[in-house]
């Protein structure tokens, strides 16, 4: 009875797409702009309910619901002033493009699912366009042996940001509308591409692949913490944190895979809430944050601090979060297939946690600010989908059974093509 | 299955009662419940006096069954591959005194506040950070596993730090809960560290497999009093404990005089076999806790203000703890550190009021209350004494040998690494 439901899961990158048509004709000027969130946030509900009904195990099912659950707590949360219809497209692009790319069953819908997602952010000038050809070159070339293993794991490295070539992140979270960016950061795309397309024959370099991917955690964390840019931080954390996914899905050990399957939930859930968070200060704070000078913000906004801080700790591996066992599992994990090396993953997470706070006691504390009285805090709008990603967070540190369950290593440590 | 005995559920409910506690002001407050003070203090005190009914009826019941020990073994929290989270909570003879002083003084630390941060801004979160903290420190102590252990350990540190900068307003204690922040992260490492190959040489990570006769290898142990070293202040991490006079007394009291810096000792007590088996660690341990002693006592007699001298004082204590952890001496440390805290915490509670009490004792005394604790001091020659004076005034110098040899090489490493990207770092 249940199989009924299986074709939904091919359906939800269409539903995700119909409203686009939506926002075609809202550019057009056929719908007036407030309306712009609402569509988006139906095709986005439907989009989540289709991945939620299906049963189908197959490896993209759990990226295609947190995935939607994602793109529909960002649309919501989104400021007023980011809905253009323009952005509202381009976030459904991404969000249509890589619901393709789960749930695609062979190399060219991949490749066009791959395409569609990356399409709003082709800038010749940028690293992102070389990232686009290198990944469209590795796929066109079939099957990922290990010449076109190398240039796809280049690829991924740039579009994460992973030292050295964490300017193409930095410059994506500063240059882009904040939410799409971090929706398709969110999406990795590349880890994803990697673990179904990876030839038996480049699987005897995954394990290198890991250890570069964990030195660089480390160094992209370490140029976080000299960073005073609010967005350059965020980016080259969010980036590091991303690393160890790699590093994790890199490996052939159940642990690590698990660890990176959760730590991908973990990036997911809380860079999406900071990254919104930090948007919405922005936005209300009016003038550009440096982040040379103490903001204290929390006098004005402790709702949206705390959203904030729960956020980051949950990234950093807070007890009682879901981001607390990823980082056990992949300590454990990666200290068994690499031993020594294994070791800087857990120096990049406490790196990180220290630059976090440093960031947050940048934003939220040390003075009493002047002059914000009338702005205000979480609004209902923002306040619901922000509480449900805590919520979700620590559901997840609580019960991490049945995310090991829904999304288990085993069918992540073989490539399935 | 569990067999739910009344003692497993005295147990189970102490160390959950907190923890609700704390989800139920957050949660309710993040979506957007306002509670006034006298309802938030009402409800922090009845569940500290729940907590702490239920924790005595605990230990009256094991003193008249004669139980040692009290275990519940909830299974593997998750297991993959083959490796497994084992979720099981634990008193003994070790713990149960530590929990009853840490339920009893945080319930005390609660009536205290109610009047103490009356009507001060930060008072709903206060409370909740105070529940978060008592659910931690109960974790550390109750865990059955070093895993469950590291759970409560990083509560009890992140909380630490979330009241060090509770008077966000100024800068100060908003660098200085950065900096104890960033110790801790470090120290912690050791902890994370010596957990793994627990695990990979015991295949597990529960007290009852490790602690057993356990041989560790001397690397185990020197991780785990590294971790030890950085929550209770030892040398050369003491730089942080005056920093985290920060925060509202009322929390440095229970913090820093009585549960949070104690929490390495503990540590160090728990893993006493371990100890036992490395007497290169047990020495190591007796060294470092006679110098943090030292340390202690020479810089608290040139601090100029009370809650930074109480700092020193209890370093004094916890480095003496820690040299009796290291010769073995059990009880005699576990009746230190219950003696420690609470009269700690009530000297930090006190502090405010010093001058006042110092002025009262004088009067009691006709008069005749001189100065005391200059004598010692005098019988060194004059040169050294000058230069100790020196060292005492810069804190023995720890915080800028860790700037020049662990912080600035690390920023410079990060400024160097920065240059590679076509735009470099912002700083």
């Amino acid at each position: 009875m249940l199989s009924f439901f299986e074709p939904l899961a091919a359906l939800a990158p269409l539903i995700t797409v119909l409203p686009i048509v939506g926002q075609a004709s809202a550019c057009a000027g056929l719908q007036p702009r407030s309306s712009a969130r609402w569509i988006a946030a139906m095709g986005l509900t439907l989009s989540l309910g289709a991945s939620l009904l299906s049963t189908s195990n197959t490896i993209g099912h759990m990226p295609m619901v947190l995935f939607a659950a994602l793109a529909l707590i960002t649309v919501l949360v989104l400021p007023r002033q980011d809905c253009t219809p323009k952005e509202i497209a381009s976030l459904l692009l991404v969000a249509a493009g890589t619901q393709t790319v789960y749930a695609a069953n062979n190399e060219w819908l991949l490749l066009a699912g791959y395409l569609a997602a990356t399409l709003p952010f082709f800038d010749r000038r940028s690293p992102l366009g070389s990232v686009l050809l290198a990944v469209s070159g590795a796929l066109l070339a079939g099957a990922i042996e290990s010449g076109a293993f190398w240039l796809l794991a280049g690829a991924i490295a740039v579009g994460k940001g992973l030292f050295p070539f964490q300017s193409s992140i930095t410059s994506l979270f500063e240059r882009k509308p904040l939410g799409t960016a971090a929706l398709l950061f969110n999406a990795h795309l590349g880890a994803f591409l990697l673990m179904r397309l990876a030839g038996p024959s480049a699987v005897e370099w995954l394990p290198l692949a890991g250890t570069v991917a964990l030195g660089a955690t480390v160094c992209t964390a370490l140029i976080a913490l000299i960073e005073t840019q609010p967005r350059r931080i965020l980016a080259l954390v969010v980036s590091s944190q991303a690393g160890c996914i790699l590093a994790g899905l890199a490996t052939s050990s159940a642990q690590s895979v698990q660890g990176a399957l959760m730590q991908w939930m973990v990036v997911g859930l809380a860079s999406t809430g900071m990254l919104t968070v930090y948007r919405l200060i922005e936005v209300r704070y009016g003038a550009a944050i440096t982040g040379r000078d103490f903001l204290g913000l929390a006098e004005r906004f402790p709702r949206l601090a705390v959203f904030f801080a729960a956020c980051a700790l949950a990234m950093v591996g807070l007890p009682g979060t879901l981001g607390f066992l990823a980082e056990d599992l992949l300590i454990h994990g990666l200290l068994e297939t690499h031993s020594y090396v294994g070791m800087l993953q857990p120096l990049a997470a406490a790196l990180n946690a220290v630059t976090l706070l440093r960031l947050f006691s940048t934003l939220f504390l040390g003075r009493r600010v002047q002059g914000l009285e009338a702005i205000p805090d979480a609004l209902p709008r923002e306040r619901w989908p922000l509480a449900a990603l805590i919520v979700l967070l620590v559901a997840g540190g609580l019960v991490p059974s049945y995310i090991i369950a829904t999304w288990p290593a085993a069918s992540w440590l073989r490539p399935p093509f | 299955m569990i067999d739910w005995t009344t003692e497993r559920q005295l147990l189970t409910a102490l160390v959950a009662l907190p923890g609700l506690g704390f989800f139920g002001l957050a949660l309710g407050w993040l979506l957007g419940w306002t509670p006034t003070e006298k309802t938030v203090a009402r409800f922090s005190a009845s569940v500290s006096l729940l907590d702490w009914a239920m924790t005595a009826a605990l230990a009256g019941l094991m003193f008249r069954s004669g139980e040692a020990q009290v275990t519940v073994r909830f299974g593997d929290w998750f297991h993959v591959g083959s490796y497994a989270f084992p979720l099981e909570l634990m008193v003994d003879r070790l713990s149960l005194p530590l929990i009853l002083l840490a339920i009893t003084l945080a319930g005390l630390i609660g009536v205290f506040s109610r009047r103490y941060l009356h009507r001060d801004r930060g008072f709903h979160r206060f409370y909740v950070l105070i529940h978060l903290f008592t659910f931690g420190a109960i974790l550390v102590y109750a865990a059955g596993s070093f895993d469950l252990l590291i759970g409560g350990w990083e509560l009890v540190g992140i909380t630490s730090v979330l009241l060090v900068s509770f008077f966000y307003e100024r800068p100060d204690p908003v660098h200085s809960a950065l900096r104890v922040f960033a110790v801790y992260r470090i120290c912690d490492l050791g902890l994370l560290w010596a957990v793994y190959l627990l695990h990979h040489r015991f295949e597990s990570s529960v007290y009852s497999k490790v602690l057993a006769g356990g041989v560790a290898a001397p690397a185990i142990c020197f991780l785990l009093i590294w971790a030890a070293a950085g929550k209770s202040a030892q040398i050369p991490f003491s730089g942080w404990l005056p920093r985290a006079m920060e925060g509202p007394t009322p929390s440095s009291a229970i913090f820093y005089g009585a549960i949070s810096v104690h929490l390495g000792a503990y540590l160090m007590l728990r893993c006493q076999p371990l100890l036992a088996s490395s007497p290169s660690a047990a020495w190591v341990l007796i060294v470092l806790g006679l110098a943090t002693a030292m340390h202690g006592t020479m810089v608290g007699r040139v601090c100029a203000d009370a809650k930074t001298s109480l700092a020193y004082a209890s370093l004094v204590q916890l480095g003496l703890i820690f040299a009796e952890a290291g010769m073995g001496w059990n009880t005699f440390a576990i009746i230190h550190i219950v003696g420690h805290g609470a009269t700690r915490t009530l000297q930090f509670l006190r502090a405010p009021s010093m001058l006042h009490d110092h002025h009262q004792m004088h009067d009691a005394a006709g008069g005749q209350l001189g100065n005391y604790g200059a004598y010692w001091e005098s019988l060194l020659p004059g040169g050294f004494r000058t230069w100790l004076y020196r060292l005492a005034l810069d804190r023995g110098h720890h915080d800028t040998l860790l700037d020049r040899l662990a912080v600035a090489p690390s920023l410079a490493l990060g400024r160097l690494l920065g240059r590679t990207s076509p735009e470099g770092p912002s700083a």
